[in-house]
């Protein structure tokens, strides 16, 4: 049965109790039976219990209570089984005293008791008829009129009533007059009253109408037949003469009790619907309470039954939802008592589980957070780390690898984790494939490699090792670190030249001043008195020559030996480009902008001066009278100085060396400007780049706009 | 609002209808009735329409009639309960005696037995209250207005008895009227 139906069913119900009532209640007034008026109440009692659990039911919106659904199925299972045979008795039952009445109030019954009475009833119209002919003859007699009329003394009129009564067979014979005073009494045997009844009713109605009238008066169990006749005096007197006949008692006592089982059986038929009736609500009150006691006894039996069930539905419910405390009493031992045990234990087990199960998470939760603060810190290491690490596992496939990798190498940018290490390993970067089949090999290795590229030669310090790591985290392959070791190698470099260059100019500097006092002197003193003086002169000149050109050298290489660190302040780039434009203003094919007056830059201004001259100096040496441009830029937070020349450009073999030192292309170069313009540029934080190596030919000066002096 | 809507219809409407049900059921019947005084006494004359064909049928089927009048006089009284003044119940029965075919009339008040050779005079000893004395006037307030009730519960062979014949059997007659004491 669903839900719906239940919800409406004890209103159904209620109506067809009240139904019930209004059917039966015009009986129940009719018959006026007093089980009658208890099956209405009863029936408007459990109409009202139904209306109002049905209106509650209805009208409840929450969720009935767990276990309601399996009671109310179980009282209708156990209200209807008993219902449907309580019924049908009571259909049953019904029939039967219907058909029994039909055979109680047979025709023939009836028919018999009806002759009885008239049997009975003719006894007496035959007493009344005799009684009223003989009083009728009696009516006329004339020494009853005499007496009436007080001709007759007491003796005489006795004498006659005596001889009336002998004659007739009459018990008592009476006579009185008009005023009811008894002239004359005569009875059969006894003694007579000594003081009269008075008249009855009948009597004096038969005396004034002039009527003979009988009537029975019952005495003492005893019947007698009593007639009245009116006595008419010849002098106009009145009487009445009352004559008394005893019943016999075996006839009376017999139509009495024909008379009495008459009216029983009368009273029987006339009550036959209402003993019908009576018959009917007594079964149905009997059905209403048997329902009412097995109602209360199903409700009593299906809260017992069905307690423990919603209790363990309850407990169901409060679980799911993650309470895992709750405990259902174990009340009884049958099974529904097991089954409480069951829930017991399997709660408890539940309990014992989610509290090693969260032992459990708190302990993988903290090895999560301890490993992701691992990786974590690992990640931030590699990723802020300056060299370029690469882990690569033992089917050679790349497992992890930083940024500065791909900083250090442009060429790896499309590496990523699982790419195989050889098939990345091409061009440029085959180096690296063979030092990792060497390193495969020999378990730690570490190389240094140049790779030329469009900003010079880059030195790259290779070193690898190889992993084997066993335990859970069982793992092998081969670590590889790369660094940029270009800065280190260049000024490892820069620092040997500055050394041979110091020892050069202490050397060299001290015997080039005489040298050079000694040869003008020789061509001062000895000019006159040599034979060939164009060739004293050449060979003096020269001497002189060579020897300042020795110190210019000596120079250069005493400037880079001692090179000053940067006196930084802020300096107007307009100032300096201002500076520039007069200083090369003889020169038509060089063009220098003058940029922002406001534009700023933290930098040592004659170091910058000296770079920019070397760079013009060189562009105008190559270009001759090609045009050479001198602008700044400023870009985020670098001034960007660039040098341009329209010339032949640099050759591809002397582009990798020109920042060298020592390396110059010029007969009379020393080779390190370029050398110590690009000194200058890394000592202020910045670079010398060659951005173009023709078409234009380009040099660009990047230096930090604020401060990022290097430390010495 | 639909709440306490709710509970109205869960809680009194079974109640009211219940009520409602009961009291159309024994609503009174109405009837002729009719009062009379002379200086001293005020009488009542009330008709039982009766079904006369059933009552005449049980009698000659030899079954007694008991008829019970039930006559109320009441002071009606604006703000408080009626007073009563009279509570009369008059008890009458006719029993048939089949073999001498006289019905005998008793007075269960009174005590007076008699028996009539006519139908009509027991139906009549039944159905009929004639100039029947209510109440002493010496009773009665001047001005005031009076309620008369009168009911009458008639039983086929056995009487019903006991207290609860008025609650359980309904009147099979009723009347009321109201009449202001000059």
């Amino acid at each position: 049965m669903r839900l719906g139906a239940l919800r409406i069913l004890p209103l159904l119900m209620a109506a067809g109790f009240i139904g019930l009532a209004l059917a039966l209640w015009s009986d129940a007034v009719s018959t006026g039976l007093f089980v009658a008026w208890v099956n209405e109440i009863m029936l408007f009692i459990l109409a009202l219990i139904l209306l109002q659990y049905g209106f509650r039911l209805f009208f409840r919106r929450r969720e009935p209570r767990p276990g309601s659904f399996l009671r109310a199925r179980l009282v209708i299972a156990m209200v209807g089984m008993l219902v449907v045979p309580s019924l049908a008795i009571q259909w049953s039952a019904s029939q039967m005293v219907e058909r029994g009445m039909d055979v109680w109030f047979d025709m023939r019954v009836d028919t018999l008791l009806e002759r009885a009475l008239k049997l009975a009833q003719g006894f007496y119209d035959r007493i009344d008829l005799e009684m009223k002919r003989s009083l009728e003859a009696y009516a006329d007699d004339p020494a009853l009129a005499e007496a009436v009329d007080g001709g007759s003394s007491f003796g005489q009129a006795s004498d006659h009533l005596a001889e009336i009564l002998r004659k007739e067979g009459w018990e008592r014979v009476q006579l009185f007059d008009i005023n009811e005073r008894l002239v004359a009494d005569v009875r059969k045997d006894g003694l007579l009253d000594l003081v009269t009844a008075p008249l009855s009713e009948a009597a004096r109605l038969s005396m004034r109408l002039g009527n003979v009238t009988t009537e029975i008066i019952s005495e003492n169990g005893a019947e007698k037949a009593v007639g009245y006749a009116p006595i008419h005096g010849s002098k106009g007197g009145v009487g009445l003469l009352r004559v008394e006949l005893k019943l016999p008692q075996g006839v009376i006592q017999s139509a009495r009790l024909v008379e009495a089982d008459y009216q029983s059986y009368r009273s029987l038929e006339h009550n036959r619907r209402m003993i019908k009736d009576l018959f009917v609500h007594v079964m149905l009150l009997v059905t209403l309470l048997t329902v009412l006691a097995a109602s209360l006894i199903a409700v009593l039996f299906a809260r017992r039954l069905t307690s423990p069930i919603g209790e363990l539905a309850v407990a169901l419910r409060r679980v799911t939802e993650g309470d895992l405390d709750v405990v259902v009493p174990e009340s009884s031992q049958d099974e529904l008592g097991s089954l409480a045990r069951s829930f017991n234990q399997m709660a408890h087990r539940l309990r014992a589980n989610a509290r090693d199960i969260e032992q459990a998470q708190r302990a993988l939760t903290e090895a999560l957070a301890n490993s992701r603060q691992r990786q974590f810190i690992l990640e931030t290491l590699l990723a802020n780390l300056h060299t370029g690490v690469v882990l690569v596992d033992e089917q050679g496939k790349i497992r992890l690898l930083n940024q500065s990798l791909k900083e250090i190498l442009p060429q790896a940018g499309d590496w990523k984790p699982g790419l195989v290490l050889l098939q990345g390993c091409v061009g440029r970067l085959g180096f690296l494939g063979e030092f990792h089949a060497s390193l495969r090999e020999r378990g730690e290795l570490q190389q240094q490699f140049e790779l030329a590229g469009r900003h010079g030669i880059t030195h790259i310090l290779v070193r690898g090792t190889r992993l084997k790591l066993s335990g859970m985290a069982e793992f092998a392959g081969e670590l590889i670190m790369i660094d940029d070791i270009t800065e280190l190698v260049n000024a490892q470099r820069s620092q040997a030249w500055a050394e041979v260059a110091r020892r050069l100019a202490h050397e060299i500097k001290n015997p080039l001043t005489p040298i050079k006092l000694s040869a003008e002197r020789l061509q001062r003193r000895f000019r006159k008195q040599v034979d060939d003086r164009d060739v004293f002169d050449s060979c003096t000149q020269a001497i002189i020559t060579q020897v300042e050109r020795l110190q210019r050298l000596i120079a250069d290489f005493s400037s880079l030996a001692r090179m000053p660190r940067p006196r930084l302040k802020r300096v107007r780039i307009a100032d300096v480009m201002h500076e520039m434009q007069e200083l090369f203003n003889a020169y038509a094919n060089v063009s220098i902008a003058v940029p922002d007056p406001a534009m700023e830059c933290l930098c040592d201004d004659d170091q910058v001066r000296q770079v920019l001259i070397n760079l013009v100096d060189n562009a105008l040496a190559a270009a001759g009278s090609s045009q050479v441009r001198v602008y700044v830029r400023s870009r985020d937070d670098v001034i960007e100085w660039h040098v341009e020349d329209d010339g032949p450009g640099i050759p591809d073999e002397v582009r990798e060396h020109i920042f060298e030192e020592y390396f110059s292309t010029k007969s009379s170069g020393s080779g390190l400007g370029l050398a110590i313009a690009r000194r200058i540029a890394e000592d202020h934080g910045g670079r010398l780049l060659l951005v173009s190596a023709r078409k234009p030919t380009h040099f660009c000066l990047q230096l930090p706009r604020e401060s990022m002096v290097r430390e010495g | 609002m639909l709440g306490s809507f709710s509970t109205l219809l869960r809680w009194w409407l079974p109640w009211a209808m219940a009520f409602s049900a009961i009291g159309f059921a024994l609503a009174d019947e109405k009837d002729a009735l009719r009062i009379d005084r002379d200086e001293l006494v005020v009488y009542c004359d009330a008709t039982w329409p009766a079904d006369a064909a059933h009552v005449s049928e049980t009698l000659r089927s030899g079954i007694d009639v008991t008829v019970i009048w039930h006559l109320a006089l009441s002071r009606s009284r604006q703000y408080w309960l009626d007073e009563k003044v009279a509570d009369i119940e008059i008890v009458r029965r006719v029993r048939p005696d089949l073999l001498s075919r006289r019905w005998i009339l008793e007075d269960r008040s009174t005590g007076i037995m008699r028996s009539v050779n006519r139908l009509e005079e027991a139906m009549a000893f039944l159905t009929e209250l004639r100039h029947y004395p209510l109440v002493d006037r010496s009773l009665l307030r001047s001005g005031q207005v009076y309620d008369l009730e009168v009911s009458l519960q008639s039983f086929d062979g056995k009487q019903m008895a006991g207290w609860w014949r008025r609650v359980l059997r309904g009147d099979d007659f009723s009347a009321r009227l109201s009449f202001r004491e000059p």
